[in-house]
C-alpha cells in the first residue's frame, strides 16, 4: 500500500481538479491511502507520504505552482514527485528546467506507465473520485456537477487555444449513460452535467450524445430532478472516507448541525416528538455517528418527509462552448431534446457577425434562452472590434425578453505565457486596463441590457475610445464623477487637445513617456485630473 | 621521489584558537563537554558509570584564575596523558560522532588566548601521581606578536608547554579527576563574568540537565528516546558553578496554552520512499495569542546538537532568512520567535558542526534541515499573523475557522489531541499570573505607584546581581528586607 498525496496549488479556481480526481480513482483501487491537499501541506504531513502529484492549471500561474511543487521537492524525493495538467503540459521544458526534475509529465495519462506502474491503466477514462473534495475546505463553485468527456480533441488548429497541444487527437471517448449511473450510485445523484468537450459538434456520435443524455435524464422541459436526501448522502460519504481511513470529523459534525436545523421544520406534533427523541439519543450517545447508523432509516424516513422535493429541470452546459460554424438546424434540433444551460457561444471576430448571429438564431428558434458569449480580445483584433462585438450582440437580444444573456471578454495570452502582461498589436496598456475596470464592476460580465451598455462603452467608436482614455476611477464610479462636474471637466480639457497631444496623452498614460516630457499646459492640466482618487473627490466634496 | 617538507606556520595555532573562540564564554563549554565525552568513552570502554559524576566550575575573581574539574576517570597513564595533551586536531572521537560530542581535538586550548597560564591537571584512580601540562598562555601571545620571529608550529609549542608529573597526596590516592586551571584570565574573561547574564548563558550552552521541577521533562525525553532510539541523558552532565547547580532553567510555568508539542525531524524522504534519516526532535510550546512578549533568555527555539547549544535564541530566523523560500521579514520572523519556547534536540551523523558550533556545514543534509526549519517558521509565522487578528479586541478579523486551519498546519491538532473549543476561547483574559512572574517589587513595595515599581525592579536587578556576583546574596535579602520595612513604615 503506498500513501498518495494529490496537491493542486492553492489558486482560486472554480472548477474542481478533474485530473487528480482520476488518479485518486486509480489509487483507490489499488487500495492505496489518498488524501486530497490544496497548496503546501504542512511538513508534518508531507512526511507521510510515499508519492505527491501535483496539478498545474493556468500558465499564468506559473510562479505559485513552481513554488508549491519546491516546497514538496524540498521534503520528498523528486523521483516520487510527479507534476502534470495543462500548464505542465503546455510549459514542460519550463517546469523542468526551473525545478530540476524529471517527472513532469505533458498531455493525458493513457496508461499508468507514465507513472512507473505496471498494470497499465488508463487513468484518462477512470471515473472522477469526488470525494477527495472533502479532504478541503476550499469550496469550488462547480464542484458539485458531473463532469464528463464524450470526446477529446479539437480538429481545429487556432492559434490562440492550448488544445491543439493539449488534446492532438480529435476522437470519441466512453459511455455516458455508465458514468452517469455509475457517479449516481456511488455519490447520490447530481442536478446538472458538465460536458467537457473542446468541440462536440464535430462529433460524430452527436444525436447519440443527446439520446444518452435524455436516457439519463436530461430532457428539456422535463422537471424529474427531486434532490437528494441529504442525511442519506451524508451517511453513505461518511462510511466511505471510513473505509479509506480518510478523517471524516468535519463531516459528521455538518450532518449533526443539520439535523438540528431540520428539527425547526418539523411541524407534526408526533413526528416532532419522535425526532427529538432520535436526536436527544443520538447527542447522547457516546459515539454520535454509530447512533446515527443505528437511527439511520428513521432520519432518513422523518427527513425525507420534511425535506424540498420539488421536481427541477436538469441541465446540461457544454463547457468548453458550441462552435457556431458547426451549429446547423439539423444539429440544433438535436440539441434542442436536452435543457442547455447557458448556451456557450464564441464570437471572437467582429467579422464573424453572420455566423455567430445566425448560431443565435438557430439556438433561440429551437428554446434556447440562456446565452453566454466568450469574446476574445487584445489578439489580433483592434478596441473597436470588441465594441462592435458587444454592440451587435445586444442588438440581437432586443425584442427578446425572454433572453438571458451575458458576454464574457477574454483577453488573450500566449498559450505558453507565465503571467497576464500580453498587449495585442493594436492594443495598449491603457486601454486594456480600461476594459478590466469596466468589467470588474460587473464581475467580467457584460449584461444584455442596452442602456447600460452605452453607458459603460458608449454610443460609438468615438465614445467608446474616449472611455478608454478617461481616468480608472472615472471609468469605475461614473456617476459619482459626473455629478461633481469632473466628468464634465475631463471631456472639456480632452477635447481642447489635437490629435498630436491626444496621442502625447496616451503614451504618457501607458508609461512610455515620463511626465518630465510633458511641457503642454494642456496635457499638464487634464493629467492632474488623474490623480484624484473617489476618496479624495469625497474629501474635497466633503470641505465644500 | 625526496619527501616534501611542509611547514605549518605558527599563526596557524592563533587561527584556530583566537578565531574559533573570540568569545571566551565558549571555553565553558569546550571544558564541560571534554568532560562529558571523557566520561562517555571510559563508560564505552568498559568502566562503570560513575553515578555523581559531574563538573565543577570555580572562579576565583581575587586571584583571577578559573578552575573546571571534574571527577571523571582522568588519563590512565602518564604516556597517554602527554600524548593527548601536545596534539591538536586529532581528538580520536571521529569513529562515531554521534556517540560524542566534541570531535575535532582543538577545544582544549581554546583557554590559552584568554589567560596567563593554562594547566591541565590530571589524576587516575589508585595512582599515586598528578600529570601536569602547562601551557604558557602570555609566553605564546609574545611569540605571535614577535614579528621577526620564525619556527613552525611545533616549535612554538614545544617551547611554551611544559609537562610535568607530581607526586600525590597519600590520601588522595584513590581520587580520580581532570580539571583544567586558567591562571591570570584575560580582562575579556573577567567582562564575560561580569556580564549580568553570564550564569544564564552559560546555562543556555551547556549539556545540561533539565530541572528537577520540570514535568514537561519526562515527556520530552521519553519522546526523544522513543524516536532517536537513545537517552538524550548520554548528553546531560551536572554542573555547578561556584557550588550552585546549574539545570536548564525550564519549568512548568514554561508550558504554555498548547502544552508540549513534538514535531520529529528527519531528512528528506528517499527514492524508494522510506522516511528520511532522524536528524532530531523538536520540542515547542505557545500561547493561543501567540504574542512577543518573552524577553527572557530562552525564548525560541533553541537548537542542541548532542545537546550542546548551536547558535542562539533567533537561530531559526536566520536559518529561514537565509533559505531561498521566503517565509517573511528577518524581523517578523524574530517577533514570533519571542512567542515560543523549545527546542531542536539534534543528534545526526549527516550533520556537521561548524568550527564555530554556530550552525551545520553546509551540504544537502542540512539543507534538508534547513528547509523544515523554514518550513516551521512559515506555519508558526502564519499562526502568529492569524491568532493576532482572531485575538484582536474590538474587531476580530479571523474567524474561528481560519484560526483552525492555521493552528492544525503547525501542530496536527488530531495527532496532538488538542481541544481546540478551549484553545480558541477568546476571553482568557486577564491572563492568570504565575507564581514565579511575582516581581521584587510586587513583594517589597507592593502599594507603590506601577512607574515606581518598574524602576525599583530594574535597578534592584542590577543590584541583585552585584550581590551573587561578591557572593552576598543574604546581604541583598537584608536590604530587601530593609527597604520593604522602610516603605511599609511611610
Amino acid at each position: 500500500m503506498e500513501r498518495i498525496l494529490l496537491v493542486e496549488p492553492d489558486y482560486r479556481n472554480k472548477y474542481p481538479p478533474i485530473g487528480l480526481m482520476k488518479l485518486a480513482a486509480y489509487h483507490r483501487s489499488k487500495q492505496d491511502y489518498v488524501r486530497f491537499y490544496k497548496g503546501k501541506a504542512p511538513y508534518t504531513t508531507v512526511a507521510k507520504f510515499d508519492r505527491v502529484y501535483v496539478t498545474t492549471l493556468f500558465t499564468f500561474y506559473y510562479d505559485i505552482t513552481v513554488d508549491t511543487v519546491r516546497h514538496y521537492l524540498n521534503h520528498v524525493h523528486e523521483d516520487n514527485v510527479f507534476v502534470g495538467g495543462i500548464s505542465a503540459t503546455l510549459l514542460r521544458n519550463q517546469y523542468i528546467r526551473d525545478l530540476k526534475m524529471k517527472n513532469v509529465i505533458a498531455g493525458q495519462l493513457h496508461s499508468s506507465s507514465a507513472l512507473g506502474y505496471d498494470d497499465s491503466i488508463n487513468i484518462d477514462a477512470l471515473p472522477l473520485d469526488y470525494d477527495i473534495l472533502d479532504d478541503v475546505t476550499y469550496d469550488y463553485p462547480a464542484g458539485d456537477n458531473i463532469f464528463l468527456y464524450t470526446t477529446r480533441g479539437c480538429p481545429r488548429n487556432c492559434e490562440f487555444c492550448a488544445v491543439k497541444t493539449l488534446e492532438p487527437r480529435f476522437k470519441d471517448t466512453n459511455s455516458l449513460v455508465a458514468q452517469v449511473a455509475a457517479i449516481r450510485e456511488k455519490y447520490g445523484d447530481k442536478r446538472n452535467i458538465l460536458i467537457m468537450d473542446n468541440n462536440i459538434l464535430y462529433s460524430k456520435q452527436l444525436n447519440k450524445v443527446v439520446r444518452d443524455l435524455n436516457a439519463v435524464g436530461y430532457v428539456q422541459n422535463t422537471r424529474n430532478y427531486g434532490g437528494v436526501n441529504y442525511v442519506e448522502v451524508m451517511l453513505d460519504k461518511i462510511k466511505r472516507r471510513q473505509s479509506y481511513k480518510s478523517d471524516y470529523s468535519r463531516q459528521a459534525e455538518e450532518l449533526i448541525e443539520y439535523l438540528h436545523d431540520f428539527q425547526r421544520k418539523l411541524t407534526g406534533k408526533d413526528l416532532a416528538e419522535r425526532y427529538a427523541e432520535l436526536l436527544a439519543y443520538v447527542d447522547s450517545a457516546e459515539n454520535t455517528l454509530t447512533a446515527m447508523n443505528r437511527v439511520r432509516e428513521d432520519l432518513i424516513e422523518i427527513t425525507e418527509k420534511y425535506r424540498f422535493k420539488t421536481k427541477l429541470q436538469r441541465y446540461v452546459d457544454f463547457n468548453q462552448g458550441l462552435d457556431a460554424r458547426l451549429l446547423t438546424n439539423k444539429k440544433m434540433e438535436f440539441l434542442s431534446k436536452i435543457a442547455i444551460k447557458p448556451f456557450r457561444l464564441a464570437y471572437d471576430r467582429a467579422a464573424d457577425e453572420k455566423i455567430y448571429r445566425k448560431a443565435f438564431e438557430a439556438a433561440y428558434s429551437y428554446g434556447v434562452r440562456y446565452f453566454s458569449n466568450y469574446m476574445l480580445y487584445n489578439y489580433t483584433d483592434a478596441p473597436y472590434d470588441l465594441w462592435k462585438r458587444l454592440h451587435s450582440a445586444i442588438r440581437l437580444y432586443e425584442g427578446k425578453p425572454d433572453v438571458q444573456a451575458f458576454s464574457f471578454p477574454m483577453k488573450y495570452a500566449p498559450v505558453d505565457a507565465t503571467d497576464r502582461e500580453f498587449i495585442g498589436e493594436k492594443w495598449n496598456r491603457k486601454y486594456l486596463s480600461a476594459i478590466g475596470v469596466i468589467i470588474n464592476v460587473t464581475k467580467g460580465v457584460v449584461a444584455k441590457e442596452k442602456d447600460f451598455f452605452y453607458e459603460a462603452f458608449g454610443h460609438n467608436k468615438k465614445e467608446f475610445l474616449e472611455i478608454l482614455t478617461m481616468p480608472s476611477e472615472f471609468i469605475r464610479h461614473r456617476m459619482l464623477f459626473k455629478e461633481h462636474g469632473y466628468l464634465a471637466k475631463w471631456k472639456q480639457r480632452y477635447h481642447n487637445l489635437d490629435t498630436r497631444q491626444r496621442r502625447l496623452l496616451l503614451d504618457y498614460l501607458c508609461g512610455s513617456i515620463d511626465r518630465e516630457r510633458i511641457r503642454s499646459k494642456k496635457l499638464q492640466l487634464i493629467i492632474e485630473l488623474y490623480s484624484i482618487t473617489k476618496h479624495a473627490l469625497i474629501c474635497r466634496a466633503g470641505h465644500q | 621521489m625526496a619527501k616534501k617538507k611542509i611547514t605549518v606556520g605558527r599563526s596557524m595555532l592563533d587561527t584556530i584558537t583566537v578565531a574559533l573562540y573570540e568569545n571566551p564564554i565558549i571555553l565553558f563549554r569546550e571544558y564541560v563537554q571534554n568532560s562529558l565525552d571523557a566520561h562517555n568513552r571510559a563508560v564505552d570502554e568498559g568502566a562503570q558509570e560513575i553515578e555523581n559524576i559531574e563538573v565543577t566550575i570555580t572562579v576565583d575573581e581575587t586571584n583571577r584564575t578559573i578552575v573546571i574539574k571534574d571527577n571523571g576517570y582522568g588519563i590512565p597513564s602518564a604516556a597517554s596523558f602527554g600524548e593527548r595533551m601536545l596534539s591538536i586536531g586529532s581528538s580520536g572521537q571521529k569513529a562515531d560522532k554521534t556517540r560524542y560530542i566534541g570531535f575535532r581535538g582543538i577545544g582544549r586550548i581554546s583557554g590559552l588566548p584568554f589567560c596567563e597560564k593554562l594547566t591541565f591537571r590530571n589524576k587516575a584512580a589508585n595512582s599515586t601521581t598528578v600529570n601536569e601540562c602547562s601551557w604558557m598562555g602570555k609566553e605564546y601571545r609574545d611569540k605571535l606578536s614577535d614579528q621577526g620571529a620564525g619556527g613552525d608550529l611545533s616549535t612554538i609549542i614545544d617551547e611554551i608547554v611544559t609537562i610535568d608529573t607530581k607526586t600525590a597526596e597519600a590520601k588522595d590516592k584513590s581520587k580520580h579527576y581532570f580539571e583544567v586551571v586558567l591562571e591570570g584570565y584575560s580582562d575579556d574573561i573577567q567582562a564575560t563574568l561580569d556580564d549580568i547574564n553570564f550564569k544564564q548563558k552559560l546555562i543556555r550552552m551547556l549539556p545540561l540537565q533539565y530541572d528537577r521541577g520540570f514535568k514537561g521533562a519526562t515527556t520530552i525525553m521519553s519522546r526523544y528516546k522513543s524516536f532517536m532510539k537513545e537517552d538524550i541523558k548520554r548528553f546531560m552532565i551536572p554542573v555547578k558553578l561556584d557550588g550552585e547547580s546549574l539545570c536548564k532553567s525550564y519549568d512548568d510555568s514554561f508550558v504554555l496554552d498548547s502544552d508540549i508539542i513534538f514535531w520529529e525531524v528527519r531528512g528528506k524522504k528517499k527514492k524508494d520512499q522510506s522516511p528520511g534519516d532522524k536528524i532530531g526532535l523538536l520540542w515547542f510550546t505557545f500561547a493561543a495569542h501567540l504574542k512577543d512578549h518573552k524577553n527572557d533568555q530562552y525564548y525560541g527555539i533553541l537548537t542542541r546538537s548532542k545537546n550542546v547549544l548551536m547558535g542562539g535564541n533567533d537561530t531559526f530566523a536566520q536559518v529561514a532568512d537565509s533559505n531561498s523560500s521566503y517565509v517573511t521579514t528577518f524581523r517578523e520572523m524574530t517577533q514570533t520567535l519571542r512567542g515560543v519556547y523549545g527546542e531542536l534536540l539534534i543528534n545526526s551523523q549527516h550533520l556537521s558542526d561548524n568550527s564555530r558550533r554556530d550552525w551545520f556545514l553546509p551540504d544537502d543534509n542540512s539543507r534538508d534541515l534547513n528547509n523544515v526549519i523554514t518550513e516551521f517558521m512559515r506555519r508558526l509565522n502564519k499562526y502568529r499573523y492569524s491568532s493576532s487578528r482572531y485575538f484582536r479586541k474590538g474587531n476580530p478579523t479571523n474567524t474561528k475557522e481560519d484560526l483552525k486551519k492555521a493552528l492544525d498546519e503547525l501542530v496536527d491538532l488530531k495527532a496532538n489531541a488538542i481541544n481546540f473549543d478551549t484553545f480558541s476561547k477568546r476571553d482568557q483574559e486577564p491572563v492568570k499570573t504565575e507564581p514565579s512572574a511575582v516581581s521584587l517589587s510586587d513583594e517589597d513595595l507592593p502599594h507603590e505607584s506601577k512607574t515606581m515599581k518598574k524602576q525599583y525592579d530594574v535597578l534592584m536587578k542590577v543590584i541583585e546581581a552585584y550581590f551573587l556576583k561578591i557572593k552576598k546574596r543574604v546581604l541583598f535579602l537584608e536590604l530587601r528586607a530593609f527597604i520593604a520595612k522602610h516603605f511599609e513604615q511611610k
